[in-house]
């Protein structure tokens, strides 16, 4: 918030003289009010700050709403999921009580479906 | 209606509105400042007493209630609560001797005390130790540290170059410094 430094030469010594300094004459001086410079600066730092804030804020609630997206997403997904087991696990139990001709041919029909799509998407 | 209107004036406070802010801190100010240096006649700690509050204020403003007041009132209550925290940081750390000459010896190293700060002799002894400087001296050292002007704005005004300004500056802070050294010794041998 304090003005920019005027100081040549830049090391610690001369911050320090520089800050003493500034500190003395104000001391000596009969102002009553801080100067305009100073207002101006503290108001620009502290708008600066609540901006920040703000982005921040901001930034957060993003976050927020993507990570509710996400949450759908894979809820879908696990619905989805858990619907094709059950489909499976039921065509499988259907499967297993079958006599093996009927499992012979449900499979080579399978094979010789699978074979045609295979055809078809190499021409 | 003027119910709803600080109603509104108020919400916007709390949500961080930047134009009612800007208003609210500029007119803050000055009130702060005074306060401070009421409390004590030192002027870059009332600088850094408002600056605090200040920030205090945009950082706390989620716990503003207008139930228990204006923002006005709210903002005197940090500053008050800063005031009581600078009392308890003084009243922890040793008061400086009467010996001024040792403290501007180390005036390139050290902060200056506060306390040094406020006596009048200081300020008396600044008054003159200014006084001694040649008048160019003088009005680069005021535009730099009373005005907090730029070297750009100090080079305007005194028609010449920043680099110029920068060296007068350089050269004023060691004469002012010089004089100050003088002038404690005298008085310690006085």
């Amino acid at each position: 918030m304090k003005p920019e430094n005027d100081n040549s030469p830049r090391d610690d010594s001369a911050g320090m003289l520089d800050e003493n300094i500034s500190r003395l004459l104000k001391a000596a001086s009969d102002s009553t009010s801080p100067s305009r410079r100073f207002t101006e600066s503290l108001i620009g730092g502290a708008l600066s700050e609540l901006e920040g804030a703000q982005v921040k804020k901001k930034d957060e609630t993003r976050r927020a709403a993507g990570s509710d997206w996400l949450e759908k997403t894979l809820g879908w997904a696990a619905m989805v999921a858990a619907a094709c087991s059950a489909g499976v696990a039921v065509i499988a139990s259907i499967f297993l009580k079958m006599n093996f001709v009927l499992q012979s041919a449900v499979v080579l029909t399978m094979i010789f479906n699978w074979l045609t799509y295979l055809g078809e998407f190499i021409r | 209606m003027p119910d709803e209107l600080d109603q509104q004036k108020w919400a916007a406070f709390a949500r961080g509105d930047a134009d009612v802010w800007r208003v609210f801190i500029d007119r803050q100010i000055p009130r702060l400042y005074g306060l401070f240096l009421r409390s004590w006649a030192n002027r870059s700690l009332a600088e850094e007493l408002v600056q605090r509050t200040v920030f205090d204020a945009v950082r706390g403003r989620g716990g503003y209630d207008p139930a228990k007041g204006g923002p006005e009132e709210w903002i005197l209550a940090i500053a008050r609560n800063n005031i009581r925290l600078e009392v308890r940081k003084r009243a922890s750390r040793p008061s400086p001797n009467g010996d001024v000459s040792r403290y501007f010896e180390a005036i390139d190293t050290r902060p200056l005390p506060d306390e040094l700060l406020e006596r009048e002799e200081t300020a008396d002894m600044v008054r003159l130790a200014l006084s001694r400087l040649e008048s160019k001296e003088q009005v680069v050292l005021e535009a730099k540290y009373i005005q907090e002007l730029t070297a750009a704005d100090i080079a305007r005004q005194m028609g010449t170059t920043e680099k110029a300004v920068h060296s007068l500056l350089y050269r004023a802070r060691i004469s002012l410094r010089r004089e100050l050294e003088r002038l404690a010794s005298l008085n310690e041998k006085g």
